[in-house]
């Protein structure tokens, strides 16, 4: 059974979970082995055969190819679509549920930084402070500020850092729900950044970081992770999947702040 | 903004923060209240998670590590779609205590 599953992985297909997978990663519990568990979060959301065996550095691809094929067979895995491109409907952008598909590069990467906060969760505590600096520095065009997309349900948390973005010369964008955040990406200018919790009341960030990716225009606006998720599996999904920083809650202001200049490459 | 006008600003944001702390607890309360609902119960867990990312922002550390410690607990049960047996319903309700105690 699994010699011949093998027989049917191609390294350039790309994977993507089943229901049955997904419960398997998120559920309690789960009866899969570390290299099934390891497999199915580099797939999840999407990923080719190529580069979860770039990134599993402790199996050779022959393993890796097998385990994909054995997932398949037994339906934690399936074949993905082929992704669409994006279009300009705003309106469309959040309409359906969309995986992150990271690179190879991606992903090795965000292991990489991942493993980093990890470290920094270890000696501080609940505290992951991560920030991919831009180049070329994004700045605002002459006669307009910096304008940031914050889409975090807390009020007082909102009104916190509305205050502190307003004081750093930035102007604040907020969005609470997920029509805030279409709001948002429909009216000009296009965001400078976005600011992105993922706990949201009727939409997860990680599947709004997924449709800004796919997007024409949003897929280049730097987003910053701002949440209480702080588990390396969350770090490593947000980094992967485009984030170019990631903060941890709770979080203190003037970090956030120094963060989101550096992302913008304006520190 | 002065530096001092943004300070009284921080203060009044903690005082606001501070005094929403008692509709917080009624909302923790009416969902535990209807624990039995899945829904109900993943509204808890999301409450918590957001108390455990804020509270420390405004002031209070206690609470956030409390409300982080009745999240974890929590999870498990909104990630399984199971209600709190026995044993869950004391070590959360105790939870709840050091919760409230936090906020004062």
């Amino acid at each position: 059974m699994a010699a011949d599953s093998r027989l049917l992985i191609n390294l350039q297909d790309v994977y993507e979970l089943t229901d049955r997978g997904n419960k398997e990663l998120r559920g309690a519990h789960t009866t899969l082995n570390q290299q099934q568990l390891e497999v199915l979060v580099l797939v999840d959301g999407m990923a080719t055969v190529e580069a979860i065996s770039r990134s599993v550095r402790t199996l050779k691809r022959d393993d890796v190819m097998q385990t994909v094929g054995d997932m398949v067979a037994s339906g934690l895995l399936r074949q993905a679509q082929k992704a669409d491109a994006g279009g300009l409907d705003f309106g469309a952008l959040l309409s359906g549920k969309i995986s992150l598909s990271p690179s190879a590069g991606a992903l090795a990467e965000a292991n990489e930084e991942a493993g980093v906060g990890t470290d920094s969760l270890q000696r501080h505590g609940y505290f992951v402070r991560i920030a991919r600096r831009a180049h070329p520095a994004r700045v605002a065009p002459e006669g307009r500020k910096s304008s940031v997309i914050l889409v975090e349900d807390d009020p007082h948390l909102s009104k916190l850092l509305k205050t502190f973005l307003a004081l750093e010369g930035f102007e604040p964008r907020l969005a609470m729900k997920r029509k805030d955040v279409l709001k948002e990406f429909r009216t000009p200018p296009v965001p400078d950044l976005v600011l992105l919790d993922v706990m949201l009341p009727d939409t997860d960030g990680f599947d709004v970081l997924a449709a800004m990716r796919r997007h024409p225009v949003l897929k280049s606006v730097p987003v910053i992770m701002l949440t209480g998720k702080a588990t390396r599996e969350s770090v490593q999904k947000g980094l992967a999947g485009g984030a170019d920083g990631y903060i941890t809650k709770p979080f203190e202001v003037e970090v956030l702040m120094a963060a989101l200049k550096v992302v913008l490459g304006l520190a | 903004m002065s530096t001092d006008a943004f300070k009284a600003k921080l203060a009044a944001l903690n005082a606001e923060y501070r005094d929403a702390l008692p509709g917080k607890f009624a909302d923790i309360d009416a969902l535990w209240a209807k624990r039995a609902d899945a829904g109900a119960l993943a509204d808890l867990h999301r409450l918590l998670h957001t108390m455990a990312g804020s509270a420390k922002v405004f002031g209070f550390a206690a609470l956030g590590a409390a409300a982080r410690e009745v999240e974890g607990v929590l999870t498990p049960l909104v990630k399984g779609g199971s209600p709190p047996d026995a044993k869950d319903l004391s070590r959360i309700e105790g939870l709840f205590e050091v919760l409230r105690q936090s906020a004062r």
